[in-house]
């Protein structure tokens, strides 16, 4: 009998993701991968697999999910009580699974987006050499779309790796709300820049995958800026009329005509998309060299504790 | 020819090429040469009319290095006969209202009949100005200055795969299903966007389009032919 994994419950959005989509931006197609790329490395990395490699990420209620085949699991990113066989678990460290074992996970209590590593790869739909989901186009995963109650999803032999634990400084900080943010191209078009730096924007729950929408707390402040389509990258903020701004996530569009006030860091992408919605943010503007140095930063620190090398 | 670029950044992880003028020969040109030459360190493009964004992975290689790469190989580019020669591409379209959701609002904010807005819409010979935004999605320039009208206030949360529609200066082919607010006045029956190809779209910066009206008949007998 082939390796599978059959899902008793779907769970709120749960969708393969992985690092790989390269070259499809220039036709339109988002790269799309994991909202919070830091815990699907890391969960790939309890398992000893390259970190760009497939994970299934899931958010507010888990999916339940019975094993057909002895694997090692690992599961990190947003906080949430996971059982295996009804038993307690912990997340953050490679666990065992027998045939025949349920997974359960519940209801998310800390973060948005958590992340299922398995130990043997997952047979999906690979687009430009992804197996990313991207509903709106119908891309990837499991016919394009996320994770459907009774879906049984195939998988390669599992593969035999050592037991390991992510220690407690590198596991995700949920209280942390500072986004450190590079200038954008527009950003001296705004005549009121302490409005995006003194005040503290709420994440909106109208939230997804293409963007986290962000309300003023206060009084909003409106922009009028007229702009050509231009190109946008994750992290992008945009800035509509309307003074609420919209920070670009992983299945956004290419290119947007609102002015791009700022690009958050490559380090602070992840941090941002694990705060939950009606809790706030605050921008800190930091140069593009600044920016660069904590990149190095990070890449020691990952180098020198779990020795690997990260990625985007 | 050389050319001079103008570089910007987007964050730690993208860099912007612009020309000063719009020129998609010569961005298509630089999108060729540094696909081939940097595919190592670039793991992305997006193209517009002037400009060319590079896309990198931040942990690999800074912008800075990048750009140094990139500088290197366009001072040493010539530019020379890079001008393609424009595809035509002529792409059913039926404007029948079930299709043109907006058609008949259209005729009312500018003073046009429905056959006046088709006769003007069919006559003009359309340049693919751009590509993305959303996957395939295709602007064509040279829009009758008889039919320039806003986008509309509300954005429709979803348009059919196909549509075409009309959006300031320009008209446009949605060409997969998604949220839009473009006027839209028919809807081809052509897959023009297959995601089960690479490239999924063989349409190009620069070249031409011309519109053909079918019938609505035509229109079902076209689509089930493509399915």
């Amino acid at each position: 009998m082939k390796n599978s994994i059959e899902f008793l419950r779907a769970g709120s959005l749960s969708t393969i993701q992985d690092l790989r989509r390269n070259n499809s931006r220039v036709y339109g197609i988002p790269r799309s991968g994991p909202m919070d790329h830091r815990s699907h490395m890391l969960s790939n990395w309890l398992l000893g697999k390259d970190l760009r490699s497939e994970t299934i990420e899931m958010t507010l209620i888990g999916p339940k999910i019975k094993f057909n085949f002895n694997t090692n699991i690992s599961l990190c990113g947003a906080n949430s009580e996971c059982l295996i066989n009804n038993k307690k678990i912990d997340m953050n460290k490679t666990l065992i699974i027998k045939e025949g074992d349920v997974l359960d996970i519940k209801k998310i209590k800390e973060g948005n987006w958590i992340y299922l590593s398995i130990s043997a790869e997952i047979l999906a739909e690979k687009y430009f050499d992804s197996l990313s989901t991207y509903e709106r186009s119908k891309i990837g995963g499991i016919k394009g779309v996320s994770i459907r109650n009774g879906d049984k999803i195939n998988l390669l032999a599992s593969q035999d790796i050592d037991q390991k634990k992510i220690p407690k400084d590198i596991v995700h900080d949920f209280n942390e709300k500072i986004i450190r943010v590079i200038k954008g191209p527009e950003y001296y078009l705004f005549d009121d820049i302490n409005y995006f730096t003194d005040n503290e924007f709420k994440i909106s729950p109208s939230s997804d995958r293409m963007g986290i929408r962000l309300e003023n707390v206060g009084n909003n402040k409106k922009f009028e800026i007229n702009l050509e389509s231009s190109p946008v990258v994750e992290g992008t903020i945009q800035v509509p009329p309307d003074g609420n701004p919209i920070v670009l996530m992983k299945d956004s569009q290419t290119t947007g005509g609102y002015p791009r006030i700022g690009i958050i860091s490559s380090v602070d992408i992840s941090k941002i998309s694990q705060i939950r919605a009606n809790k706030s943010v605050k921008f800190r503007f930091i140069s593009l060299d600044e920016s660069n140095r904590l990149i190095d930063y990070d890449k020691k620190k990952y180098k020198s504790r779990l020795g690997v090398n990260l990625v985007s | 020819m050389k050319r001079d670029f103008s570089y910007d950044t987007l964050g730690d992880s993208t860099l912007i090429i612009s020309t000063d003028k719009e020129d998609v020969d010569v961005i298509r040109h630089l999108h060729l040469i540094l696909s081939e030459k940097l595919k190592d360190n670039i793991i992305d493009f997006v193209k517009t009319p002037n400009s060319l964004a590079v896309y990198i992975d931040p942990y690999k290689i800074s912008i800075k290095q990048l750009y140094n790469k990139i500088n290197t190989i366009v001072v040493n580019e010539s530019f020379d006969g890079i001008k393609k020669k424009a595809k035509d591409w002529k792409i059913p379209i039926c404007y029948d209202t079930s299709y043109a959701k907006d058609i008949s609002s259209l005729s009312k904010k500018l003073g046009l009949s429905i056959k006046k807005i088709i006769e003007l819409h069919l006559r003009e010979t359309y340049k693919i100005h751009m590509i993305g935004f959303l996957p395939g999605f295709v602007y064509l320039k040279g829009l009758n200055n008889n039919l320039k009208v806003p986008r509309r206030n509300t954005p429709r949360k979803e348009i059919k795969e196909g549509s075409i529609a009309i959006a300031n200066d320009q008209t446009g082919i949605y060409n997969i299903n998604s949220p839009g607010g473009w006027n839209i006045i028919g809807r081809t029956p052509l897959s023009i966007f297959n995601k089960k190809k690479n490239p999924p779209i063989q349409m190009i910066e620069g070249d031409n389009v011309k519109f053909y009206k079918i019938s609505k008949d035509d229109y079902l007998k076209l689509k089930n032919n493509e399915k």
